[in-house]
């Protein structure tokens, strides 16, 4: 229900779009429209690397994209503003080696809620995918002919969320480095239901058209709020969406 | 031109998000361990037994404990105080503080020498052994005062997951409903948490009280390891006596699977082990502690009584140990005693019925040089 109204409202913005666009008359004033589509490429990652991760065994951005449409105003020929709505699904699935991995983790239903909290050392995979809707609001620059660049921030609300994992291979030091020790062959975890509903953050992105209406696209996005709330505990470092879209724009 | 500024905007994106994902420096090991601990040969009668910070080790009656240099190793890294080079008097309980190579943390352990096996148990001394938990563990006392880290516990296990603030709120604590003195010890069944990280399913929790040490080292692949029953025994145990009050939980019994068992009802388990440790086998654990080879007597506590006690309150029990014919040579071997009580006859194995409790009190070992 939520993502068909999300698509009809993005549908109705091109046909607005397309309709502006008729009725633009100034060469100075114009209305730009775009679509565009590209895959994610990135992590909801800890900036920098905490120096409990050891070594990344393997990363994949699994099959995440933006489906987005994008409206710049030219104030200028050269300047102008931008914003739009977008589709983000920001997705990675990773494996890393991990030595003293604080984390706790609520175990049980009801009454019998606990806490399993200590340090892991062992490997540690996760797997994210993340759909947002997300709201850009950049500067754009077009200094020279086929090339536009934009620079800004956005806001995105999640409406989609899944963050889980896989510990395995390792040991456990219950409640902390000096406690017993329990290896743990593999658990699992599933953080989904933790993430925090909005994210904030920084976004740059280059075009270059190479016809009159494709062009191609790459929009790197940095999260500035840490992908959960500050009370939580099950992993100890903040994690940021950090994903850089390669795709196709197309401008109506 | 233009190609080459929109190649550099695309590169130091890339450079942005990669300089910030470098792998650091390893942290310096935050682990500050005493691995093993052994006394010289002519001292010692058996390995060191390890329970969190609290080492133990049988000595030889004979031997003189005065200057001993022990031999230990420790976590990579970390440095122990006093060095462990150093002749320590072992007439008493001795410390050793390791600390971890972060600097932050550290252990300290307390090593005892045992020459004495304590066969009287009267639960009025609860101790909270792990001061970063609630629940509280009976120890026992030497002649010289001295304590004793006998028992153990589930509730060392059920505190990885579930914390209480209050220690009667664990399955283990103890209870002023006693046959003698002010204290007994109480044990009970209830719902556990399931699942836990997907590793094991827990649908039951049973109070489980024991001599020896709960490890969790392996619980979550193999929840009958972690109980390691027995500690040292130096005179033949002949009757196994005490008094109990057992009730079986009137609900549902539950088996490991979380499935409710219709027309099942929970027992209690009162029971004693006598072994002998050899090299290969220095403890028995849930999974053969009534089967291995090593089992010299079993003191087993009859079904029809396991279901129930009988009459209203504690009553007593007397049950004798049943010997398999192996001669027995104190001189030669080295012997554990397991003494063991649950709420719940399988309770190692997650089953039960929830409302089981069991309390039991003034419970003794009648051995062959006790006196009457």
């Amino acid at each position: 229900m939520k993502k068909r109204s999300i698509l009809l409202t993005l549908v109705l913005l091109i046909c607005a779009c397309i309709g502006q666009k008729g009725m633009a008359q100034s060469k100075f004033h114009q209305w730009e429209c775009q679509v565009f589509a590209g895959f994610n490429f990135g992590g909801t990652t800890p900036v920098p690397l905490p120096a409990e991760i050891r070594s990344l065994n393997s990363w994949s951005p699994g099959l995440a994209g933006t489906l987005a449409f994008r409206a710049t105003r030219w104030v200028t020929p050269e300047w102008g503003i931008t914003s739009g709505l977008a589709i983000d699904i920001k997705g990675m699935k990773v494996s890393a080696d991990v030595k003293y991995w604080h984390t706790s983790l609520l175990v049980g239903e009801g009454d019998n809620t606990g806490t399993f909290s200590g340090t892991f050392s062992g490997e540690n995979s996760t797997t994210a995918r993340n759909g947002y809707v997300l709201l850009p609001l950049m500067a754009a620059w077009h200094p020279v002919d086929k090339w536009t660049f934009r620079l800004g921030g956005y806001f995105a609300s999640l409406q989609d969320a899944r963050f889980e994992g896989t510990a395995s291979d390792g040991y456990i030091r219950n409640g902390g480095p000096t406690g017993d020790r329990i290896n743990i062959e593999r658990a699992s975890y599933n953080f989904s239901d933790q993430l925090r509903k909005t994210d904030a953050g920084l976004m740059a992105s280059a075009d270059w058209s190479f016809t009159r209406r494709l062009a191609a696209t790459g929009q790197f996005s940095y999260g500035l709020v840490p992908v959960f709330p500050s009370g939580f505990e099950g992993i100890s470092y903040k994690m940021y969406n950090v994903y850089l879209m390669l795709g196709l724009a197309y401008t109506l | 031109m233009n190609m080459q500024m929109g190649r550099l905007f695309l590169v130091l994106s890339f450079v942005m998000a990669v300089s910030s994902s470098c792998i650091k420096d390893e942290p310096l090991n935050p682990e500050a361990d005493i691995l093993t601990f052994s006394l010289p040969e002519g001292v010692a009668l058996s390995a060191a037994t390890f329970n969190q910070e609290n080492i133990s080790v049988v000595v030889r009656g004979t031997a003189d404990l005065s200057t001993v240099v022990p031999s230990i190793t420790i976590t990579e890294g970390a440095t122990i105080l006093p060095a462990a080079d150093t002749p320590r008097d072992f007439t008493h309980p001795v410390t050793y503080t390791v600390t971890a190579a972060d600097g932050k943390h550290s252990r300290t352990y307390t090593i005892q020498v045992v020459t004495y096996s304590p066969f009287k148990y009267s639960f009025e001394n609860w101790v909270r052994l792990d001061s970063n938990y609630a629940y509280e563990t009976p120890v026992e006392f030497d002649p010289a005062g001295q304590q004793l880290v006998f028992w153990d516990s589930s509730n060392k296990g059920i505190a990885i997951y579930q914390q209480h603030a209050d220690p009667t709120l664990y399955p283990i604590h103890s209870t002023t409903q006693s046959q003698a003195g002010k204290y007994a010890a109480e044990m009970s069944t209830s719902k556990g948490p399931g699942s836990i990280l997907g590793i094991i399913n827990i649908p039951v929790v049973a109070g489980s009280l024991f001599s020896g040490v709960l490890n969790p080292l392996s619980a979550l692949k193999n929840p009958l390891l972690a109980t390691q029953f027995g500690r040292p025994c130096d005179e033949k145990p002949l009757r196994f006596q005490g008094y109990y009050y057992y009730r079986a939980g009137t609900g549902d019994y539950i088996d490991p699977k979380g499935q409710v068992l219709p027309g099942v009802k929970d027992t209690c388990a009162i029971y004693s082990v006598f072994y002998k440790v050899d090299k290969d086998t220095q403890v028995l654990d849930g999974t053969n502690v009534l089967t291995h080879p090593n089992i010299v007597a079993v003191a087993m506590l009859p079904g029809n009584l396991r279901a129930a006690s009988p009459g209203s309150g504690l009553v007593p029990f007397d049950i004798p140990f049943e010997y398999k014919g192996e001669a027995i040579d104190f001189e030669k071997n080295q012997y554990k005693l397991a003494v063991i009580f649950s709420s719940s006859y399988y309770g190692d194995r997650y089953e039960g019925a929830p409302g089981s409790r069991l309390v039991v009190d003034e419970v003794e070992i009648i051995t062959e040089t006790s006196k009457p």
